[in-house]
């Protein structure tokens, strides 16, 4: 089964006066698609909205041509989906392995013994394996950011939605979790949205740059790099620039 | 006296017999294999004693590890318990009231207990595992449910128990019995359209502008719990057990959590 295209078809979300995302036409296939934009801009609220989360309050998300509001749809979805949230959102007191093997019921794997595998598997994909018996609380900020990388990696997913999955992590461990993107990208539909362009950027088969929730620029990470920021939109130079810097 | 398997090894080239305890051929991959799978059990957490008696209750091992894990029940479940303990132990105790009183103050607020545990145990606000639930394929009707179910049966119990110490109620002492049920149950079918604490909190002020009108009804105010109230609230529970039922959906799809 391929990795299957996610398609956002005149959405709209919005808080009161503000929009948080205006997409009137967006599909996003298999390979590795990263979303820059500062605070504020979207990202989240996409990452909402892709991840099933949340419903858009206007337009369809459709997988593959199928809208989601169908719920067998929605379903298979869920079924291929790891989902990384903004938040590390994760439980304290909760122990790393018994927080896999949780979210690994919830993602309907099994029997137990499955689960335990996938969990192994899945800690040793990040460096977490030898800290399964400790609680939550007392891993530092990048282990918690890598255990929630860790859940979403369970089963092995066709499709990932990673909202700033290299928040907190040091220099070592947020480019091992690019390199663990870019590999997951030649088989899945993967979608990253980060604060940390240089690096997911530079591995990306295509770049999304949002601003106030509008898509100001869809295209490879070389045309971005040659734009250098100053077409792409002022609010987001900063951003534009420290990736042009860099590739 | 010599080994007669020796001396077979011997004639048939195989020099000392010792030589052939070496090193056994092992396939590195199966190898590896196998370690992962044993590191893999090494990781199963042990269960909880509430995990272990509700697999001795029957409850599927997924939906046991489903409710013991839950991060925001755990809190919800001590809110439950706590609340009506001390709730019981605060009426039991109090001089002031008189008999009828204390049962009416029982009577009204018990009810809340339930309700505050089940608002307490699904939601963006109380579980910070919300999104990833959301995000997950599992039926998040039944995930709701499952949770409810614990919370209502637990803050339940200790409420039967804690309506012991409540002197001269006679048999209304389980007046509360109904009306937690319609009451948690309401704001159940609620949370399918609202964020479950602002559905708590709203059928919670009903109920107590409710009592509030009903207690000055009779000429004894514990007569407002009669076996009027209670046919209402068996009905109210069943109108909301349905409602719950039709909106099932509604909790997979993110609206509920937000």
């Amino acid at each position: 089964m391929t990795a299957p295209a996610l398609t956002l078809h005149g959405v709209a979300q919005r808080f009161g006066a503000i929009t948080a995302l205006d997409v009137p036409a967006l599909t996003i296939g298999p390979g590795l698609t990263a979303v820059l934009g500062r605070n504020g801009s979207g990202k989240s609220t996409l990452a909402r909205v892709l991840a099933t989360v949340w419903p858009p309050d206007v337009g369809a998300l459709l997988v593959d041509g199928q809208p989601v509001t169908e719920p067998e749809v929605r379903l298979d979805l869920r079924r291929r989906l790891g989902y990384v949230a903004q938040d590390n959102a994760l439980p304290p007191r909760m122990r790393v392995a018994e927080y896999c093997d949780y979210v690994a019921v919830l993602k309907e794997i099994g029997p137990p013994r499955r689960r335990l595998q996938w969990t192994h598997w899945s800690l040793t994909q990040v460096g977490l394996v030898d800290r399964a018996s400790d609680r939550i609380r007392t891993l530092s900020g990048g282990m918690q950011r890598r255990l929630a990388i860790a859940q979403s990696l369970l089963g092995s997913p066709e499709v990932l939605v990673l909202d700033e999955p290299d928040a907190s992590l040091d220099p070592e461990h947020r480019h091992r979790v690019t390199a663990m993107m870019a590999a997951r990208g030649r088989t899945s539909t993967t979608v990253v949205m980060t604060h940390h362009p240089e690096e997911v950027a530079a591995v990306a088969d295509r770049v999304l740059v949002l601003e106030q929730g509008r898509v100001v620029f869809d295209g490879p990470p070389a045309e971005l790099a040659q734009r250098g920021g100053g077409s792409v939109g002022a609010g987001f130079g900063a951003v534009v620039g420290a990736f042009s810097s860099l590739s | 006296m010599s080994n007669p398997i020796e001396d077979e090894l011997r004639r048939a080239g195989a020099g000392d017999p010792r030589s052939l305890a070496g090193p056994a051929p092992v396939d590195p991959r199966r190898l590896g294999v196998n370690r992962a799978g044993v590191d893999a059990l090494l990781l199963a957490p042990s269960p909880s004693w509430l995990e272990r008696l509700l697999s001795r209750l029957g409850v599927g091992e997924a939906a046991a590890r489903l409710v013991t894990a839950t991060p925001g029940l755990r809190r919800a479940w001590l809110v439950a318990v706590l609340g009506a303990l001390l709730f019981a132990f605060s009426v039991a105790s109090s001089s002031t009231d008189t008999g009828p009183d204390r049962i009416v103050t029982f009577l009204t607020v018990a009810p809340l207990v339930p309700l505050l545990g089940v608002a307490l145990a699904f939601g963006s606000g109380v579980d910070p595992t919300n999104e990833t639930l959301m995000a997950a394929p599992i039926d998040g009707f039944r995930v709701f449910v499952l949770r409810a179910i614990t919370v209502l049966v637990a803050s339940i119990t200790i409420l039967g128990a804690a309506s012991l110490l409540v002197p001269d109620g006679g048999w209304h002492r389980v007046a509360w019995l109904f009306p937690a049920l319609a009451v948690t149950l309401t704001a159940s079918a609620l949370s399918s359209r609202l964020d479950p604490r602002r559905a708590a909190t709203v059928v919670g002020v009903g109920w107590l502008a409710l009592t509030l009108v009903i207690v000055n009804v009779p000429e004894q105010p514990s007569d407002a719990f009669g076996l009027a109230l209670q046919f209402v609230s068996v009905l109210v529970a069943a109108a909301a057990a349905a409602v719950l039922v039709q909106r099932r959906s509604h909790f997979d799809i993110g609206v509920a959590g937000r």
